[in-house]
């Protein structure tokens, strides 16, 4: 009931577009991985390949040990649960639910058993017989689910099944399918173009660009030390500096910046090997600038960027969010997120700084 | 999902579905088309049939003056009613969009097309009941003391564009209503918005967003409208032929294969002129 | 009176003109069916139903009656098959020349019914195919196959594509797919089609005048008895196809319709 899922050189083209250029991806038995990136960038092309609706121009897809090139769909031990649902208009919700163990001609009282189990975790064992329309959007996106799991398949391919839902509603199914993801162990690969839904499901974050993966890992590894410059403005807002790579030493690099010479943790940057004279990207994100009177860390942890002008600001309830204009350029440059019972008005000044832990290099591309 | 997804299960069983259908079209459309071109090809002398190829026919079209006359009976009444049938059945949609409430309009769609579910036949033949000498229409305006003897209006050219006028509003006012729902009411909440009145509005936003829908139901009324015999033959009478008449009395009259197909052709050829009229004036539109 | 009283009058009053006048025909012709006389204009006398007797004694309409029935029920159902398979086929899978092909299949939809009916006409002469019901029958599924198709493809969007592999991707084979799950799916769009698809065979003349000979249809019987001139015989059968034909569009739009088209908007 789960498996490793391998691709191996996945290319796919369409006429004269490289949807997918050379993807090389393993996601372990168990695991929830989140395919995240902009539309067009090819996650759900490379979902489509792993169910077998595409048939990939080059590579190989293996589900456990199986090579699975050439293997409709319905042989495969995925289930896709499709961006529109696509429930059967004309049957009820058991009947969607039955339609699969029917087609693969489980005996009747166990299809029956699966079901009745199925409608009891999605919380639908009321709405059994009604029909798809009489639903809400939520319930349709549940019976989806119990529809592709009543096939018990190792895989579970999930197109963008929340994007119709209002936010509510999202946030709470996106706790339903990491619980019910734990509860039957299968494998989900879910795609999204959301990174606060990856980052809320997911045990791991493929993030893909323009037919490539710039990155996975865990959501954590990738919001804080993100792979690419792409992956790093994709994950979250993010305030960048170029800045030349000075001295590099085992525990230290320095760089150059319009604001001056910084000195960094060498774990700042962490992808790559920073070379002397190395032409890099500082970049740190909103909510790692520190307020003015913050001085619950020694000031040798955080990072001087100089005083600040305030161009805006507003209360976002969590946070107070201020743009700002940095000494070395007319124009405002910084977002930064204070705490909320901070006061800061437009025309305000303040001292930039940024912890020195949290800031992070990246190589110019 | 990328437009060009392909289905895993191959191509070459689309063929199967496809066609049972390809292969009908090609027996009985394109075949008795190609038949027609060949016909229109050779000529009739006497009782005989001519397999000489020439272009005969087409030529002797244009020297016969009632076979251009007939086309130009045909396009001037097909003109008429698409214009006619338009202004008539636009404001008639507009209100059933508009200012039926929304529960009724349904019905009161079906109420105005209701009549089409009338045969065919029948329903020219009403039209002549009510245009007849002694009919109701007559008896009316006698009644009303405008006119002193019976109007003959049946077997005129009158006759022929009110029966197509009646079968062209309610076809028009379907199309044209189910244009009008479908424009998001916030074009008009916007204009009005805007500072714009009612009949402003009206010109310069509604009218220029169902043109398009008005367009292709012109061009369904034209089509419809020059090729049929119907509607001429009851109402119009034989003091005026337009085309589709000739071409049957070619056909039936004088068992003349070959000049009626010519002249189907010459029909064929004024409404694909129509055709691409229209496709290219909806294509600059969306432009 | 104001502005808005004077707007509310005049669209009241075009609203009943433009009804009188879609209903003129209909109501004389139905009134004069029960005319007592020999003459079906005013003034009426009646009512009788001495031509309904007529009509049903008259053993030629009543065989043009069963005729045009016979002809619309099976042209009509083929046509629909002819035009689901199609739109099935080109709506799934990729064909070399799917665009011409289409265009072919919806060719006949702008060709005057004159002319595809000379046409066959023509051709089953030099096939040697004499004229009968068949021939109608078939120029009648030349004429709806484009139709049906043509209304089917509109309902077989993206949607209905995910709901198909949802089918196959659970384990379905493609015939599978297509009788237990796209032909109930657009049952509503074929039922619309193939009722159209009756209506117009049912009332086509043309096609049916031309390629019939012995056995006609109920339009080309009406015709003959329009030879006769104005005959209350002719408006008691134009009835009796209206009433019909109305209480089958009203026994449609209020029960198959009205329950799919509340269930599209739930």
């Amino acid at each position: 009931m789960t498996a490793r899922v391998e691709f191996r050189g996945i290319a796919q083209r369409f006429g004269t577009f490289d949807a997918l250029g050379g993807i090389d991806l393993t996601v372990e038995a168990g695991e929830f991985a989140v395919l995240l990136g902009p539309s067009g960038c090819g996650k759900t092309t490379l979902l489509m390949i792993l169910a077998g609706f595409i048939v990939p121009t080059r590579g190989e897809v293996f589900i456990g040990d199986r090579q699975m090139n050439g293997v409709p769909p319905a042989r495969r031990p995925t289930t896709t649960m499709f961006q529109d649902y696509a429930l059967f208009p004309h049957m009820s919700v058991r009947a969607n639910i039955l339609f699969g163990p029917k087609m693969q001609h489980v005996p009747a009282a166990e299809a029956k058993a699966r079901a009745d189990r199925l409608l009891a975790m999605v919380n639908l064992a009321d709405a059994a017989t009604k029909k798809p329309h009489e639903l809400s959007g939520g319930q349709r996106q549940r019976v989806a689910l119990a529809r592709a799991l009543a096939v018990e398949p190792d895989v579970l391919l999930l197109d963008e099944p929340l994007g119709a839902l209002d936010l509510g509603l999202r946030k709470q199914m996106q706790q339903e399918l990491k619980h019910i993801q734990r509860e039957v162990g299968t494998t989900f690969i879910h795609v999204t173009h959301d990174q606060e839904e990856a980052m809320a499901i997911a045990d791991r974050i493929v993030v893909m660009n323009q037919g490539r993966i710039e990155d996975h890992g865990s959501p954590d590894r990738v919001y804080l030390r993100p792979a690419t410059l792409f992956s790093a403005g994709f994950m979250g807002e993010l305030n960048r500096l170029e800045a030349e790579v000075g001295d590099v030493s085992a525990e230290l690099v320095s760089v150059d910046t319009v604001a001056g010479k910084l000195a960094l943790p060498r774990t700042a940057a962490a992808g790559f090997d920073p070379q002397v004279g190395q032409h890099t990207i500082l970049c740190f994100r909103p909510e790692q600038c520190r307020p003015d009177g913050d001085d619950s860390h020694a000031d040798h942890e955080a990072l001087d960027l100089g005083e600040c002008r305030v161009v805006e600001s507003a209360f976002f309830g969590t946070h107070l969010r201020a743009l700002l204009a940095p000494p070395w350029a007319e124009a405002p440059g910084i977002v930064a997120h204070f705490p909320q019972r901070d006061v800061l008005k437009p025309g305000d000044r303040t001292t930039l700084r940024v912890s020195r832990d949290a800031a992070f290099l990246l190589p110019v591309s | 999902m990328g437009p060009a997804s392909r289905n895993a299960t191959g191509d070459s069983r689309g063929w199967v579905f496809v066609g049972p259908a390809v292969l009908w079209t090609l027996a009985f459309f394109v075949v008795p088309f190609v038949v027609m071109v060949g016909y229109s090809l050779w000529q009739r002398e006497g009782t005989e049939l001519v397999r000489a190829w020439s272009l005969a026919n087409y030529a002797g079209f244009f020297d016969k003056p009632h076979f251009v006359e007939g086309l130009v009976n045909s396009l001037e009444i097909t003109a008429l009613v698409t214009v006619i049938s338009i202004v008539l059945a636009y404001p008639l949609a507009w209100i059933i969009a508009e200012r039926v409430p929304r529960r009724w309009q349904r019905l009161a769609l079906l109420l105005a097309i209701l009549p089409f579910w009338t045969s065919y036949v029948v329903r020219s033949y009403a039209w002549l009941l009510v245009l007849s000498r002694g009919g109701y229409l007559n008896q009316w305006l006698m009644g009303a003391g405008l006119i002193e003897s019976p109007l003959e209006i049946a077997a005129t050219r009158i006759a022929t564009v009110t029966g197509f006028v009646h079968f062209f509003v309610m076809l028009l006012t379907l199309t044209i209503y189910a244009n009008l729902v479908q424009l998001s009411p916030n074009y008009r909440r916007a204009a009005a918005d805007l500072g714009a009145g009612p009949l402003r509005t009206f010109w310069q936003v509604i009218l220029p967003l169902t043109l398009p829908g008005i367009m292709v139901g012109a061009f369904l009324t034209f089509v419809l409208c020059i090729g049929d015999y119907i509607t001429p033959q009851i109402l119009g009478g034989n003091n005026e032929l337009v085309l589709p008449q000739i071409i049957m009395l070619q056909i039936t009259r004088r068992a003349d294969f070959p000049t009626a197909a010519a002249l189907s052709i010459v029909l064929m050829v004024v409404v694909t002129l129509a055709y691409i009229a229209a496709a290219r004036w909806l294509r600059m539109e969306r432009v | 009176m104001t502005r808005r009283a004077l707007g509310n009058v005049g669209v009241a009053g075009y609203v009943l003109l433009l009804y009188g006048f879609i209903y003129l025909p209909v109501m004389t012709l139905v009134l004069f069916s029960f005319q007592e006389g020999r003459f079906p204009i005013p003034p009426f006398n009646g009512p009788s139903l001495r031509w309904y007797e007529a009509v049903f004694a008259d053993g030629k309409l009543t065989a043009a009656l069963t005729n045009s029935l016979v002809v619309a029920l099976l042209s009509s159902a083929l046509a629909c098959l002819l035009g689901f398979l199609a739109a099935y086929g080109f709506a799934r899978y990729r064909l070399p020349g799917a665009g011409p092909l289409k265009v072919m299949i919806t060719a006949p939809l702008t060709v005057s019914y004159l002319i595809i009916g000379f046409g066959l006409l023509v051709t089953f002469n030099m096939a040697g195919i004499s004229r009968s019901l068949w021939a109608v029958g078939i120029g009648h599924v030349v004429i709806n196959t484009p139709l049906c198709f043509a209304i089917i493809t509109v309902s077989l969007g993206e949607h209905q594509r995910n709901i198909e592999r949802a089918a196959r991707d659970l384990g379905a084979s493609d015939w599978q797919v297509m009788w237990r799950v796209t032909a109930p799916m657009l049952l509503p769009s074929i039922v619309a089609a193939y009722f159209l698809s009756v209506t117009f065979s049912w009332d086509e003349f043309i096609i049916a005048f031309l390629l019939s000979r012995f056995d006609v249809t109920l339009p080309v019987e009406i015709w003959s008895l329009l030879r006769s001139g104005l005959n209350p015989k002719t408006n008691a059968v134009g009835s009796v196809v209206f009433l019909a034909s109305v209480a089958v569009v009203l026994i449609l739009e209020f029960v198959v319709f009205r329950r799919y088209s509340s269930r599209r908007a739930a």
